[in-house]
């Protein structure tokens, strides 16, 4: 099992959400929008291959 | 059976990061919880692997037609992605898109079961006598 998957995901987002903080308290709303937007685009392309690699064996298994 | 008990570990450790992250990185923490799906179900089904050469032991063994194992196969996989990813939605607080994609899933399983319904149908025409 790829522990170190979720670990990064997680670190990931705590440091958008310590930034998200930081900028939104500086008055930066839209600065921050943009690193939350862009700390999810990180983690979905990161988990995109695992989703394709469940996929892949779901066909594989069930015969699709 | 490692393999389950690492299953195990790893939920435990995403659901207490999940809650770390909090209010804040709810976002994150949706993709966070898809990403311990993923990686615990490639865990779990690989052991569906030798059931499977099983089956298809006793399916040679039974002479079945191999196209009627290969539908209710084929359900049982769209029951199990379509409830994962129902509770994935319902659990992100989108029930309604959970709901649609529970109903896509059945439809699709009806539609692969109509040839079944079909080949039932001729069987009882025949049984019957009818035209």
């Amino acid at each position: 099992m790829d522990i170190d998957l979720i670990f990064k995901i997680a670190a990931i987002g705590i440091i958008v959400s310590i930034l998200n903080q930081v900028l939104s308290r500086s008055g930066r709303e839209e600065q921050a929008t943009m690193t939350t937007l862009a700390g999810l685009v990180v983690v979905l392309m990161m988990l995109s291959q695992k989703i394709a690699e469940l996929f892949d064996l779901v066909k594989q298994l069930f015969g699709f | 059976m490692g393999g389950f008990l690492q299953a195990c570990g790893g939920a435990l450790i995403a659901v207490i990061l999940y809650l770390t992250l909090g209010k804040q990185g709810k976002d994150l923490g949706i993709v966070l919880t898809v990403g311990a799906c993923c990686m615990i179900l490639l865990l779990g089904l690989q052991y569906l692997q030798p059931v499977m050469e099983l089956l298809s032991q006793l399916e040679c063994i039974g002479a079945l037609d191999g196209n009627l194992v290969k539908i209710l196969l084929k359900a049982a996989g769209i029951g199990f992605l379509s409830e994962i990813a129902c509770l994935v939605c319902t659990d992100a607080g989108n029930s309604a898109l959970g709901k649609a994609l529970q109903i896509a899933g059945s439809c699709t399983v009806l539609w692969l079961s109509v040839p079944l319904f079909r080949g039932l149908l001729e069987l009882l025409q025949k049984i019957l006598g009818g035209a």
